[in-house]
């Protein structure tokens, strides 16, 4: 964890959109994984965020493979953001994959199929490749080709680094090679042993003023330090998911780009583990189960409940991470009733990591951090009134109003947000709340008012159904 | 400082140094036996070309005449455990490296106890995957 929180790198050239969670940079843990009040992005909810770190340092350690976790809590309480902070503290190193509830749901292939391939997407393999390399600079090259134009060539070359100094013999075929990549004295070559290809990294500098023109592609590098005879070691971290698709013939690897995998054949699942676990008995690969996390959990059904039970046992399973705000709710595809809308047996194998609603001293830290991701200088005053907007309402319409009230701001060619501006948008933009109100005081002037009766078999929460029962999101509304 | 911490962190630090002195100087010698490869391939290629039955080589200091074939012989017998060495000299320095880290507080490399995938394997992997 040391490591991650030392480095951190930014990319700065590309300018995209800002992501909801875009400003958590991880869990934001000391050593000891005690949790700082506000560190990497992330703020308050202590607890969780221990049980987080804790979940990532046996993730780390290989040691939970197969185990299940749920992030439960109140609508808008950072259970996105602790699983995000979890992706971030694990590293590049170490598969996760990050999902909702309702991806599974496609035409084009099944809900399970969906599902096992999230979670092979989540499994890293870990390979090395070795090459044995010659790497120099050429201090001098000789080919000598027959008069008659054809028939087998000889050639010398002389190859050097900084260290020392030798000559090659060449045959014909690896002369063909020389020829094709136009290599001449100065230039700095690697010559892969056991294919006998050969690439030319560039001109060496000590050659830099042989012509007075050089392309503007000529790259200029070191004469090699070392020994000329050096062995590479690479390893990789593939998921078994990408060995599946290259494997299911029908679609070869392209399929990976288009995302149009298809159904991958249970046959071609079974080769591939059987093939992994035979090169991890024989010391050649190791298996890095990495984590899956499945937002609003609620919305899978039974048969990916008991399919996910069944997957968790295998031996190659990936930690599952969930997350879900409802309460005690009908478990979808069936008329039961359950916590969360998670059917018991799964809910037994889970550890539940339950997130806290923010004070309101939280709410004004994110809000401030928010306020710093988005570019957005904000008055302290104005940034009151966002708090108390924030605990009155939500803390997901308050940050929306961060963007637009800057936008406001901007309009008016200040650079700071002042109450002004969060007022003009706070009247602009409604709240969930208060678009309900407003439907409810003029329902009979909107089409199709006398169906909405019929929808209020409630089940759960009730924030949700008034939404659904309305017209969706807080939307812009003329009035 | 107390004492007891000095000696503590004094130790640390020359079990690094140590550490890394001996990588360095592994280091050294990998060349140097790379050198003796290098040599002893360019000697080899050079005998076999010839067609004289005895050829002049040397064995330590002296310059001795021997018949081709057993110069052949005792240069690929050479070869062979330059190769050996150079072969342990790198296992040695996997474990070494990973030591130093350990004394700094680092975590190993991962991966450096695999074994290689077979070449054909891995060929196989990189047409298919182009992020190899």
């Amino acid at each position: 964890m040391a490591e991650t929180e030392k480095i951190e790198v930014r990319d700065i050239t590309r300018i995209e959109r800002i992501g909801a969670h875009s400003h958590i940079r991880g869990l934001g843990l000391d050593d000891v994984l005690e949790a700082r009040a506000v560190s990497q992005g992330m703020v308050g909810q202590k607890d969780a965020r221990r049980a987080a770190g804790v979940v990532v340092q046996m993730v780390r350690e290989g040691k939970i493979a197969g185990r299940c976790i749920l992030l439960a809590g109140e609508p808008s309480t950072g259970k996105t953001a602790i699983a995000v902070g979890m992706a971030q503290a694990l590293g590049t190193e170490t598969p996760f994959t990050s999902m909702s509830g309702s991806e599974i749901y496609s035409l084009e292939m099944s809900k399970t199929e969906a599902l096992s391939q999230a979670l092979r997407k989540s499994i890293g393999v870990r390979i090395k490749e070795e090459t044995e390399i010659i790497e120099g600079e050429v201090v001098e090259i000789q080919i000598e080709r027959p008069a008659t134009g054809t028939g087998q060539k000889v050639g010398k070359v002389t190859l050097k680094t900084t260290e020392m100094e030798t000559n090659y013999d060449l045959g014909n075929k690896i002369i063909e090679c020389f020829m094709k990549e136009k290599i001449q004295a100065g230039d700095v070559i690697t010559i892969d042993k056991a294919s006998g290809k050969v690439n030319k990294l560039g001109r060496s500098f000590t050659r830099a003023r042989d012509y007075d023109a050089t392309g503007a592609q000529t790259r200029f590098v070191q004469c090699p330090e070392g020994e000329l005879q050096k062995r590479k070691e690479v390893v990789h971290t593939v998921t078994l998911h990408e060995i599946d698709v290259i494997n299911s013939r029908t679609h070869g690897f392209l399929a990976l780009f288009s995302g149009d995998t298809g159904e991958i054949k249970q046959e071609v699942r079974d080769q591939i583990n059987n093939k992994v676990l035979e090169w991890r008995e024989e010391g050649k690969a190791e298996i890095n189960p990495g984590v899956l996390f499945i937002d609003e959990v609620h919305m899978l059904d039974i048969e990916c409940f008991s399919y996910l039970n069944r997957a968790l046992e295998s031996d190659m399973a990936p930690v599952v991470v969930m997350a879900t705000n409802r309460g005690i709710t009908r478990i979808r595809g069936t008329n039961y009733r359950s916590p969360h809308g998670i059917p018991i047996d799964l809910l037994d194998r889970m550890i539940i990591i339950r997130t806290v609603p923010y004070t309101e001293k939280e709410v004004k830290e994110i809000l401030k951090i928010r306020c710093e991701e988005e570019d957005c200088i904000m008055h302290p005053d104005a940034l009151t009134i966002l708090t108390r907007i924030a605990t009155d309402t939500s803390l997901r319409y308050a940050i929306q109003l961060i963007t637009t009230a800057n936008l406001v701001c901007r309009r008016r060619k200040a650079t700071e947000v002042n109450t002004e501006d969060v007022k003009k948008v706070y009247s602009l933009f409604l709240d969930e709340n208060r678009s309900s109100k407003i439907l409810k005081e003029y329902q009979d002037d909107y089409m199709f008012s006398e169906i909405t009766e019929h929808a209020e078999e409630s089940t759960g929460s009730g924030a949700k159904r008034r939404t659904e029962v309305g017209a969706g999101d807080s939307q812009p509304m003329e009035h | 400082m107390s004492t007891t911490e000095l000696d503590k962190s004094i130790q640390i630090i020359t079990q690094t140094e140590e550490l890394a002195d001996k990588i360095l100087a592994n280091k050294h010698e990998l060349i140097e036996l790379d050198k003796r490869r290098q040599q002893n391939r360019e000697a080899l290629r050079l005998i076999e070309k010839s067609e004289e039955e005895k050829t002049w080589i040397t064995i330590g200091s002296i310059l001795v005449k021997m018949k081709r074939h057993k110069a052949i012989e005792l240069l690929k017998k050479d070869q062979q455990q330059i190769d050996q060495e150079i072969n342990v000299m790198h296992s040695e320095q996997k474990v070494l490296v990973n030591k130093h880290r350990d004394t700094e507080l680092k975590s190993p490399f991962s991966g450096t106890n695999l074994k290689a995938l077979d070449r054909k394997e891995f060929d196989a992997l990189k047409a298919n995957l182009p992020m190899l």
